[in-house]
């Protein structure tokens, strides 16, 4: 039962909406309309007819995917047609606008299936790459343990800071106190890490504390290994030993964390798309559909 | 001021090991925010917990956060610092320490309690998108909904529905049914403006044909409304052929299926006689030309177009002129009134008419009398007829001959006195003029009508009276062979005469030099061919041509 949606029955709904596409194409191709060709002959009827039972069928996919108790074939077999018949979309509608385009909501109907069916796409490819992706980054972990992994981490450089007294505590704590990850869409969609942390600095021959970025822990590795390269005291060197072996432990699990936090919602972004832009394609449609009846 | 910070660490008494830190501040700032100039983690201290100042030379201890301070086991907002003092903010003890030299203060630094580790706390971080609650995409989604359908769908149909929100939403920025326009209109609609409904009267109803003829009244039908068949039309709109919103492109499309798909089989279609051939192509599928003639009426007096005829042999032109093309387009020339040899082509006679589709009509005046004077007096070839009636001609004639005979008998100086009372001598000069005058006329006309001038190029008819009376048939130059069908001279001015019309082989003004279907194909084809001039019916063949109700025939003017 484990295999893509994408080659479910073997393809049986690639060749099928190959073969719907080829169709319409050859059909279009050999029709010679009186005039030009548009929505309103009789291939334009036919096109749009069945682009719109199409676009109402692949909206029930929203559906079928919450009746879990439904028979109505499997979910994988539905999305698989819903990947494929949702892209052979995109050839019907074109053709049933015989590639006449204006500022109007006929073509914003067009661009809004478009546009839903180019970020489908996209949300395919996901499907299809991320997972494997998103397995390879957690390297056997889950979230969870990744965090509760970096929390104990901070419980035990904590600990250590307590014995070393400034700047290392400070720099140690303010890193786990200004520790950033996640926050907004784009924070979680890029991947940036924002943590920062504060560290003294001489000004006016006065020492102040500045705050300053710490992506991936790295600005206090930095400054933890400058402390141990000035530390005389061998007690004191040992203890920020530690401390960087701990520090650079989390800098990974940081790197690791981002990563999946940023790949789970590349994988979930495009449905924030597609599900607006879907329902924008309906009340667009309908429009559509009755004004071009309506001004017949 | 400078403060000296001395954390203790483990051991006790002279053995308890501690580390020194020196800060040089304006005032000692004191919680576990990481702004703070001593930094205490732990849950149990604030962000900003107190703060030590110096003023009047006193360190005051000044407590920030409510949880307060206790400065010597007394609970307190504020107190002088002295040496020996002890301050408990959360777990931390400090202690105010003698101050070593170069130091104004000095605290020791203790943790009485062990603190609880310190680490992040991952229910702070959001990092699923679905916990973004104004990400939500059902909401988003439902809110592109309403507003899409409100926009493209509401607005415009109250504006179609409910004419009294028409022109507020239409002179504002809001969405109208300018939203539904699928196309620009025609630039000669461009009168219509905004007003869908001049065209679109009935919601959800076909553009109807009266919409169209409220403007368009005048235009043609296809066949007379007294036509057996003309109830096949019934139910055709104007909308079939004509497709408005498509910008400037022509509103009829120069599609011959507009045509063929009644034209193939009309005898099928009609319960009477089609009166034209099968045609679906110009070039594979169309009958040959059929030519309306010039015919006149001997009844009624006026000339009438024939029904259209087939061409063959004898089929002839009955215009009542002498013409041959082939002496006058002779290449050595023809002798003109002054015995010249002129060399004639088709256009001294034949010259477009303004409308740049038939040729002008040929005057003889314009066209012939060069040639073709009508002087009758060798003495003097200055005088002509005019190119009238024969009662005018004669009449011209009388008057010349009138004056000559006086002008000829006081030039010769009649002797003949007139004696008082003798009346007579005066008549009898005027019965001899009058005798002279006639028989000179007639001779001369006769001369004209039937030997030399009138007679070379029309038909006279004699009657044998005393005196004789001449009859010159009306002469009349066919400009409508194709009744149903146009032919532009204009678009084919590089062409010339003789591609199309043999004329230099014709002897008789009755030879119909109109080319034949296969001389058009030589350059035009139809839709099927796709090399070569395509030529859609509309072409040549105009679909709006019946403008009376004659029966099957159009009107001819006289």
């Amino acid at each position: 039962m484990h295999g893509s949606f994408l080659s479910h029955r073997g393809g049986f709904w690639l060749w099928f909406a190959l073969t719907l596409v080829l169709a319409s194409v050859v059909a279009y191709v050999w029709h010679e309309p009186i005039g030009l060709a548009n929505g309103g002959t009789w291939l334009g009827y036919t096109l749009g007819t069945l682009a719109t039972l199409l676009i109402v069928w692949l909206t029930l996919f929203g559906v079928r995917k919450r009746a879990y108790y439904s028979r109505l074939g499997s979910v994988k077999g539905w999305l698989s047609a819903h990947v494929y018949l949702g892209g052979s979309l995109l050839v019907l509608g074109t053709l049933h606008s015989g590639f006449q385009f204006g500022m109007n909501i006929h073509t914003l109907a067009w661009l809004l299936m478009v546009l839903v069916i180019v970020s489908g796409f996209y949300g395919a490819w996901v499907y299809w790459r991320y997972p494997s992706r998103i397995t390879r980054n957690r390297d056997g972990m889950t979230r969870d343990l990744i965090f509760r992994e970096i929390a104990d981490i901070d419980r035990k450089a904590s600990m250590i800071v307590e014995g070393l007294g400034s700047p290392a505590d400070r720099m140690v704590i303010s890193a786990i106190q200004l520790f950033q990850v996640g926050g907004g869409a784009w924070q979680q969609l890029g991947g940036r890490d924002r943590s920062r942390m504060m560290i003294g600095v001489l000004k006016k021959k006065q020492k102040i504390w500045k705050r300053v970025s710490n992506p991936r822990q790295q600005r206090l590795l930095d400054e933890l290994t400058g402390l141990l390269s000035r530390s005389a005291d061998p007690k004191e060197a040992a203890l920020l030993q530690e401390l960087i072996d701990l520090v650079s432990r989390k800098a990974r699990l940081v790197k690791q964390l981002l990563n999946d936090i940023r790949l789970q919602g590349l994988m979930e972004i495009w449905l924030y798309c597609h599900i607006p832009l879907t329902l924008a394609l309906l009340a667009t449609l309908t429009a559509h559909i009755v004004s071009v009846f309506f001004y017949w | 001021m400078y403060v000296l910070i001395r954390r203790l660490g483990t051991g006790s008494g002279q053995n308890r090991s501690y580390k020194d830190e020196e800060l040089a501040v304006d005032k000692l700032s004191i919680g576990r925010g990481t702004d703070q100039e001593l930094l205490l983690p732990g849950d149990r201290v604030a962000y900003q917990h107190a703060e030590i100042s110096l003023s009047a030379g006193q360190f005051r201890v000044r407590a920030l956060a409510s949880t307060g301070i206790t400065v010597n086991g007394r609970s307190c907002r504020m107190a002088v610092l002295n040496t020996g003092d002890q301050i408990l903010i959360g777990d931390y003890r400090l202690i105010v320490i003698a101050a070593p030299d170069g130091v104004d203060l000095a605290l020791s630094l203790e943790v009485l309690e062990h603190q609880e580790a310190f680490a992040i706390d991952p229910a702070k971080f959001v990092t699923r998108l679905d916990l973004l609650g104004h990400w939500r995409p059902r909401r988003w989604a439902w809110a592109l909904f309403l507003l899409l359908l409100i926009a493209a769908l509401v607005l415009p149909a109250l504006v179609t529905l409910k004419p009294e929100y028409q022109a507020m939403l239409r002179d504002t920025p809001l969405p109208d049914d300018s939203l539904w326009l699928s196309g620009p209109l025609h630039s000669v609609h461009s009168t219509i403006g905004k007003d869908c409904q001049a065209c679109h009267t009935t919601p959800f109803g076909k553009v109807s044909n009266d919409a169209c003829i409220t403007c368009h009244e005048e235009t043609a039908l296809h066949v007379p409304v007294n036509h057996p068949d003309a109830g096949m039309f019934d139910g055709e709109r104007c909308a079939s052929c004509h497709h408005e919103h498509n910008g400037e492109q022509r509103m009829v499309f120069e599609d011959q299926r507009f045509c063929a798909d009644c034209h193939a089989s009309l005898d099928q279609r009609m319960g009477s006689e089609p009166q034209v051939g099968r045609a679906t192509d110009f070039h594979a599928d169309h009958p040959p030309f059929r030519l309306s003639m010039l015919e006149w009426q001997e009844d009624s007096r006026e000339w009438l177009q024939s029904p259209r005829m087939t061409v063959n042999k004898s089929l002839r032109d009955n215009s009542n002129l002498k013409f041959d093309h082939a002496e006058h387009l002779d290449a050595e020339g023809i002798k003109n009134n002054d015995g010249d040899w002129e060399v004639l082509s088709c256009d001294s006679c034949h010259e477009m008419a303004l409308d740049g589709i038939n040729m002008a009509p040929v005057k003889m005046e314009q066209h012939c009398s060069r040639c073709h004077g009508l002087a009758f007096d060798p003495a003097d070839p200055v005088r002509v007829v005019p190119h009238g009636k024969p009662d005018q001609v004669l009449a011209s004639l009388r008057e010349y001959y009138s004056s000559r005979f006086i002008q000829d008998r006081a030039d010769a100086g009649d002797a003949r006195a007139l004696r008082p009372g003798q009346r007579d001598n005066l008549s009898q000069l005027q019965r001899e003029g009058i005798a002279w005058v006639e028989s000179k006329s007639q001779a001369v006309a006769e001369d004209m009508f039937e030997r030399r001038a009138c007679v070379s190029c029309h038909e006279v008819d004699k009657l044998n009276e005393q005196p004789p009376q001449w009859f010159v048939k009306p002469v009349r130059l066919n400009e409508n062979w194709f009744v149903s069908g146009e032919f532009p001279h204009v678009r084919h001015t590089q062409m010339e005469c003789a591609d199309c019309h043999a004329a230099s082989e014709s002897m008789q003004a009755g030879d119909v030099l109109m080319p034949e279907i296969a001389v058009c194909q030589e350059c035009h084809v139809g839709q099927e061919k796709k090399q070569g001039l395509v030529s859609g019916c509309i072409s040549c063949h105009s679909y709006h041509q019946f403008e009376v109700d004659h029966a099957g025939m159009p009107e001819v003017k006289p």
